[in-house]
């Protein structure tokens, strides 16, 4: 049977979210491995897309199901903006039916009641509720099993039967011991329970209260209790006015709240002192080209990610591996994306007294293919996905590439595209710098028909992506690598899954949840050979860019290593799976050929 | 049955039992012409009438005779088809009332894009704006619902009504109608013009006593019906007709068709209720009605409405705005040609506009205001206005939180509407403070700053160095006049004489010991984080004027006026000073302009080996430097330079204090940003937002090392710093850049934000390290900011209750230390202000009226402005408590303006906000 890997997921987010059980039946802690249950009257009276965002799910029993050997499971506390915005969540929400969201966790967000490193250590509580604990006390039977680097602290083998996973910080608001929404409040970490071995009141940095302290007492006490973190993406879908790390990409159309537009100009000091602290933790393996907690780039504005290409320059941080964790492609480099811009149609965007532009790029042709060659297949242009530059500063830091499965980022057919607005925000210095002979006074200003025009995003409609949508950019990101970079003999390896599931993503058909990989696989295997083709054929490239296509063996290879071995052994590079036991593959490591 | 219904159901009472005898005449006649012993034409009494209504018919007389009493059974298929087309004209029309509950009456097409119906259904402009109508509300031939079109109504385009109580005062009330302009594209995409129009005919004989009528109606919102059974018209009253019914009432605004002719013969408004001898309502079965029966509990012996040839009559009397006259006489002609009903076809709009009619204020007598309100404390309240805001507020066009993205307790009441309403804003203001969710409302007016148009007064009044008609000046005189007036001061009497203009030009810099940047102790590590310093200059945006070339960071300007980037445009105009941005930015990073300037001298305080080592990024927030526009623009302007994380912010004007912006400087001050406000000129007190506990606020002082004549003052006030005859850029007559000695605090301004800057560049370092609340940068600011202050000038002791700790010296301030324990002795500026209570609605509107009277007064210029404000009673009330005198008209006219009373009141209010 085969073996999956995912780079970016939320197992327990759904279940920590939902209403909690009573106190008679919490102690049945399986309950959290099980997708969330709905009612009948719930499903009834919502509608299918949301629910199909609801019922995208990566819980434990469907890692088991896979199987996903091993994991990154991304705790992403939610944000105000998210708990305060209009749009599908609101209406789930509203809804006076018994419904999978738990009405008092998102009030108190809303109400700016706890922090969110509160939440985040809520959730972490969850994961260790239901931990398998072999080589601790006290030994207990659980549903998953979390793994880390070797340190002087007992640690647990790697699981033939369980998931292993590794934890990741997404977004630095997580590091945020401020109540939500609030510069001036701390939160007093009332009521944190305190597990049989893990308190987290150890993670709690009471001296110093800045996120690069948290992030390293954080580090530490996680490394004391043997577990591990792979990667902080620095920010997430809103701005965080209370601590301002960098400016984000805008993320989704189907939340709308004033925070979701990006503010600021790049990566801020707060977020530069974080990333160092990140970077000088110490890995186990104590090589120069590793740290203790590695960056991600997803959700950075295109100035915060080139910011902070700049200081790993500058600092010497350049050998460290980048991470890229739930993404696509706009298939652009920077200046093509430049020329790209569709001045014509952009506006300057006031909303709620919040000053962005609105910015539409012409998206890049992946391909034609259909009958007669008469669907164009193109990448979804907006600056949270990856340009040329980024895809070579990963490959060349020796990092790793998740490629999303949520349809908003992978792109549009020529049916979908007519659906659909094809524009994001940006913030009005990062425009100018990025379009400095572009005058911002000639750029009209969004009337407010059109802001209220937005509102219709909110709608919940079923877009769906052909699985060649999802092959041009696993196929794109090979392009660039085998042409750009130095690593032209196997571009592959940097490449691997991170589906982003359970973070109300809108799943595609090709892989709805975790259960759903063998599919994703017969998939690559089908279309991965058509859109090398077909993307060879607008794009050009050397004629034997992708042999690996036409032999079949070779083409297992490639996806096998996609959607298993590339993060495997990414994971073992770094020491994760160093001295711990672990299910044998058929296959050796061709990881000498890459370092 | 709401009371309007209740009081128009006795109205139509009155008229019905005024033609009782008539009616009980022709309901014996209808009963005979049932029975065939009467012909129908023999009911009408009045030959005129049936003599219209024969030559309607077109033939001849007793052909046309036959055809009107014919079989009331018989009735041509011709008229049938008529009053089907006709019927696709009557929509249903949907109220959304200011308590939130929807109301629904019918109204119908009689323009191609304008809709008649009661004035009951659409009392006001407003209403109207929030009401819809819909066609094809109906079931199809199979009984399933047909597909519905709904249209906005667009009252800002026309509106006209007649209220449904006749109005002795008004000539044009009685007739209970409304007529509003509709949408021409539904909200699904269908132009208005597929709807036929139901053509109002002026000319009488629709229909005789007697013969039947059919209603085209919504009853309560239902589906659309035809009520054809039993209807006859019975008899005509004044503008009113009755007609037989026994049924239900009919809906307000149904069409009333003749059913022999197809016409529209009357707009339905009310039902006649049967009553007892005591005026007692009664109900089918004789009892009398109680509270709450339902409508068709109630006995109702007939129907009014009102006739067409009246509403047509009125239309043409009504004087309506210009803007809709083109409307009304499009309806005048339209109606009066008598041309054919096929509705002519206009040009269908691509963009249906909403009812969020910003700036359209032309358009109607409503205009848009704006206000800031901080709701009650209480949850309930804060949540119901969150959901209900709407429905609380007639007129309300858009409510948002000014802090949307906090949820710390102070700001989340904040809050900001748009309201249309044709009241004044304090009107509407202390209505909004009658709601219990509302704690205090106050209107976002535009201010006028501190600041006069000129190169204000350095000697007096008169001899102003700006030429106030373009806006220029003239350096030969400037210069001259310079060195005549300091030829002892102290600064530059050494200077003068030997002809030492490098010097004398830039006292300022000598004054302030900020001539020697390079030397400072710490200026490495002040020249290599001063790039990280963000300053940010809230003014009237930027120029290229040769002196201030390269020292912008226009990577970030913004510009919050109206949108374009935050150019200065140069306009000469008499309110406009060009480039005060320019000005007060040079003193920043004015650098030498090689040559493009003749007589060039002085330079910026971060100006160090040829170079600014801060650049400005400007702020635009106002159009000229008299008058800010909108508060809110300031508001966003600093909320914007929060979330770009700025350093300092400066201000070179000022006015009156405001919760808004007191709210905002509060949150600058606890997100760690230093705001630096010039005090003010020639105001006895501080204004704001210097006043504000957090920010910092500079007095201005001369060559002489005294005071400047008008600084404002007082315990307000944090440091002092050269602003009278500062050497700054200007223009010329020709155009040309020149400098020339200009006065304001607004020069002392900008030598302090320049020494912030500088002073975070160089502890960048430890204050990372040892700050913990960011509020804590500014109070340490601020205690070094004093501590190094020349407190002794010219061995004279500084006078420190009125103009601060002293005069600023950039060097000492650099040589401070930023240590760990001074940190923690800190106090918060606003420790033991949390309870500031707000001033009374009429306090607030009363310091509005007089600053603004008085900025005038002071403004060459407005001599002859007429002063157009009148104040309301509350504010006359607040007058007399605050001065403990009877009101006076003193306020009021700007001949007898009282200036004693004004700065006493405006310095109690000023000072209540340190």
């Amino acid at each position: 049977m085969d073996n999956y890997f995912d780079l970016h997921f939320h197992p327990m987010a759904k279940n920590h979210l939902a209403p909690k059980p009573k106190e008679s039946h919490s102690k049945k802690a399986n309950a959290a491995t099980m997708p969330i249950s709905m009612t009948k009257a719930f499903k009834d009276y919502t509608d299918e897309n949301v629910l199909r965002r609801l019922e995208s799910q990566c819980c434990i029993d469907y890692l088991n199901e896979a199987p996903v050997r091993y994991g990154i499971a991304a705790i992403a506390a939610i944000e105000f903006g998210m708990a305060s915005s209009k749009g599908f969540l609101a209406d789930v929400l509203k809804s006076y039916l018994k419904k999978p969201l738990d009405d008092a966790y998102f009030d108190a967000i809303k109400e700016g009641e706890v922090s969110y490193l509160n939440l985040f250590l809520k959730e972490v509580a969850l994961y260790l509720k239901n931990r398998n604990l072999e080589n601790r006390e006290p030994h207990t039977k659980g549903s998953l099993n979390l793994i880390a680097r070797p340190s002087k602290n007992t640690r647990e083998a790697v699981s033939k039967a369980l998931p292993n996973l590794v934890f990741a910080i997404e977004g630095g608001h997580n590091l945020c011991m401020k109540k939500i929404g609030n510069a001036l409040d701390y939160d007093s970490f009332e009521g944190l329970e305190k597990d049989p071995f893990f308190d987290p009141n150890f993670a709690i940095s009471e001296d110093n209260r800045k996120p690069q302290e948290v992030l390293k007492k954080l580090y530490k006490t996680f490394r004391e209790y043997g577990l591990d973190i792979l990667y902080l993406t620095l920010t997430h879908l809103t701005h965080i006015p209370e601590q301002h790390l960098a400016t984000h990409a805008y993320g989704t159309k189907n939340l709308r709240h004033p925070s979701f537009y990006p503010f600021g100009n790049g990566l801020s000091e707060l977020g530069e002192e974080v990333v160092r602290t990140a970077y000088k933790l110490e890995a186990p393996t104590k090589k120069k080209d590793d740290a203790g907690v590695l960056i991600d780039i997803k959700h950075l504005s295109l100035k915060s990610r080139e910011d902070l290409y700049a200081l790993r320059e500058k600092e010497g941080f350049g050998k460290i591996p980048l991470i890229a964790s739930h993404v696509g492609v706009t298939g652009y480099s920077i200046s093509d994306w430049k020329h790209n811009l569709e001045i014509e149609k952009c506006a300057n965007h006031v909303d709620q007294g919040i000053k962005t532009v609105k910015l539409y790029t012409k998206p890049k042709v992946a391909g034609y293919w259909g009958a007669d060659a008469n669907t164009e297949f193109s990448f979804h242009p907006g600056t949270i996905n990856l340009m040329d530059e980024d895809i070579i500063e990963i490959a060349n830091s020796n990092g790793l590439i998740g490629v999303g499965l949520d349809v908003d980022i992978l792109g549009y057919s020529t049916k979908s595209k007519l659906q659909e607005d094809v524009c994001e925000f940006i913030t009005t210095p990062d425009f100018i710098h990025y379009f400095p002979y572009t005058s911002i006074k000639s750029i009209n200003y969004a009337s407010v028909e059109e802001i209220q025009a937005e509102e219709s995003w909110l709608e919940p409609s079923k877009k769906e992506v052909h699985p060649l949508n999802f092959c041009f950019n696993i196929i794109h990101i090979m392009a660039v690598i085998g042409l750009k970079s130095k690593f032209q003999d196997a571009p592959e390896k940097f490449i691997c899954i991170g589906s982003d599931f359970d973070a109300f993503i809108e799943p595609s058909n090709i892989c709805s949840d975790s259960r759903q990989f063998k599919n994703l696989k017969a998939c690559l295997m089908k279309w991965l050979p058509v859109a090398a083709k077909k993307y060879q054929k607008v794009n050009g490239g050397a004629k034997d860019l992708f042999d690996f296509t036409k032999k079949k063996k070779e083409l297992n290879e490639v996806v096998v290593g996609i959607l298993y071995e590339n993060g495997r052994e990414f994971l073992d590079r770094r020491g994760f799976l160093e001295g711990l036991s672990e299910p044998k593959k058929g296959e050796t490591s061709t990881e000498a050929e890459l370092v | 049955m709401d009371d309007k219904l209740r009081e128009l159901a006795e109205e139509s009472y009155a008229n019905y039992s005024s033609v009782l005898n008539d009616i009980d005449r022709i309901k014996t006649d209808i009963t005979h012409v049932r029975q065939g012993k009467v012909e129908l034409s023999e009911i009408q009494t009045d030959t005129e009438r049936l003599y219209n209504r024969i030559s309607r018919e077109g033939t001849a007389e007793l052909q046309a005779l036959e055809r009107i009493n014919g079989e009331a059974n018989f009735q041509d298929i011709r008229i049938i088809q008529r009053i089907v087309e006709l019927s696709r004209a009557v929509g249903r029309i949907t109220t959304n009332s200011r308590l939130g509950n929807t109301g629904h009456g019918t109204g119908f097409l009689i323009a191609p894009n304008l809709i008649l119906t009661n004035n009951h259904v659409l009392g006001t402009a407003e209403t109207a704006s929030n009401s819809t109508i819909q066609f094809n509300y109906e079931l199809d031939q199979q009984g399933n619902p047909n597909k519905s079109e709904s249209f906005n109504l667009l009252p800002e385009e026309f509106f006209m009504t007649s209220h449904y109580k006749k109005d002795t005062g008004d000539p044009y009330s009685g007739l209970d109608f409304t007529i509003v302009a509709v949408e021409k594209v539904s909200n699904e995409g269908t132009p208005i013009s597929n709807f036929p129009v139901a053509r109002l005919d002026k000319k009488l004989g629709k229909i005789i006593d007697g013969e039947n009528c059919a209603i085209v109606q919504h009853p309560k919102g239902d589906y659309k019906k035809i009520v054809m059974k039993d209807i006859r018209m019975l008899v005509l009253k004044d503008d009113f007709l009755i007609y037989e019914s026994d049924t239900l009432p009919g809906s307000s605004g149904s069409m009333v068709l003749g059913l022999g002719t197809g016409e529209v013969v009357a707009l339905h408004h009310s039902a006649v209720p049967r009553k007892n001898r005591h005026g007692q309502w009664l109900r089918k079965d004789g009892s009398v009605v109680q509270p709450g029966d339902p409508d068709n509990m109630i006995d109702w012996m007939g129907n009014e409405g009102i006739r067409v040839s009246s509403i047509l009559n009125m239309i043409a009397k009504m004087p309506v705005s210009k803007a809709m006259e083109k409307y009304k006489s499009s309806l005048v002609s339209v109606l009066d040609t008598n041309v054919s009903s096929t509705p002519v076809h206009t040009e269908n709009r691509t963009t249906p506009s909403t009812q969020y009619a910003m700036n359209h204020s032309e358009s109607t007598t409503d205009q848009t205001l704006y206000f800031e309100i901080q709701l009650s404390g209480v949850k309930e309240m804060q949540n119901d206005w969150k959901q209900n805001a709407a429905s609380l507020v007639p007129g309300l066009v858009l409510s948002e939180p000014l802090y949307p993205m906090s949820t710390e307790q102070a700001h989340r009441l904040f809050y900001y509407i748009h309201v249309q309403s044709d009241k004044t804003p304090w009107e509407v203001a202390a209505e909004l403070e009658g709601l219990p969710q509302i704690d205090t409302c106050t209107p976002d007016l535009e201010m006028s700053t501190d600041i006069k148009p000129g190169h204000y007064g350095r000697w007096s009044g008169n001899e102003s160095l700006e030429s106030l008609d373009d806006g220029t000046a003239d350096w030969d005189k400037s210069e001259g006049d310079f060195k005549i007036r300091w030829a002892n001061a102290s600064l530059v009497k050494d200077f003068i004489p030997k002809g030492q203009s490098g010097e004398y030009r830039k006292w300022n810099l000598n004054a302030t010991n900020a001539n020697n940047l390079k030397d400072v102790k710490a200026y490495d590590s002040l020249k290599a984080n001063a790039d990280k310093i963000r300053l940010i200059q809230l003014d009237t945006g930027y120029t290229d004027h040769s002196k201030v070339l390269g020292g912008y960071n226009l990577l970030q300007d913004e510009d919050f006026i109206d949108g374009e980037d935050a150019r200065d445009e140069m306009s000469m105009g008499i309110l406009k000073q060009p480039g005060h941005g320019t000005r007060t930015a040079s003193i920043i990073m004015g650098n030498r302009a090689n040559g493009r300037i003749e007589n060039d001298g002085n330079q910026g305080v971060a100006v160090a080996e040829e170079e600014s080592l801060v650049k400005v990024i400007p702020y635009r927030i106002s159009k000229s430097v008299i008058l800010i526009g909108r508060g809110r623009n300031l508001f966003n302007a600093v909320s914007q330079a929060i979330n770009a994380n700025a350093d300092v912010v400066f201000m070179c004007m000022g006015s009156y204090p405001r919760p808004m912006i007191y709210s905002i400087a509060k949150t600058a001050y606890e997100r760690g940003v230093i705001w630096v406000c010039a005090a003010g000129n020639m105001v006895e007190s501080v204004i704001a937002p210097a006043v504000y506990p957090g920010t910092i606020a500079v007095a201005a002082s001369n060559p002489n090392n005294e005071p400047w004549r008008y600084t404002s003052y007082g315990p307000a006030v944090d440091i002092t710093a050269p602003g009278e005859d500062v050497y700054v850029p200007f223009k010329n007559k020709k155009q040309e850049d020149i400098m020339v000695f200009g006065s304001g605090t607004s020069y002392a301004t900008p030598h302090v934000a320049s020494a912030a800057a500088l002073w975070k560049a160089k502890n960048f370092k430890n204050l990372n390290k040892f700050i913990e609340k960011p509020w804590q940068i500014v109070e340490l600011f601020r205690k070094h900011l004093k501590e190094s202050a020349q407190d002794v000038v010219d061995n004279r002791e500084w006078d420190q209750k009125r103009f601060g700790a002293g005069i600023l010296d950039v060097t000492a301030l650099l040589a401070k230390e930023v240590t760990a324990e001074e940190i923690k002795g800190l106090k918060n500026a606003y420790a033991g202000k949390e309870s500031r209570k707000e001033w009374d609605l009429g306090v607030r509107e009363t310091v509005h009226f007089l600053w603004n009277t008085a900025r005038r007064k002071l403004t060459p210029g407005f001599e002859s402005e007429q002063v157009g404000e009148a104040l309301t009673e509350r504010a006359r009330i607040s007058v007399a408590a605050m001065t403990g005198r009877p009101v006076n008209k003193v306020f009021e006219s700007y001949g007898q303006f009282d200036e004693d009373q004004t700065e006493r009141l405006l310095k109690v209010y000023f000072e209540s906000f340190n």
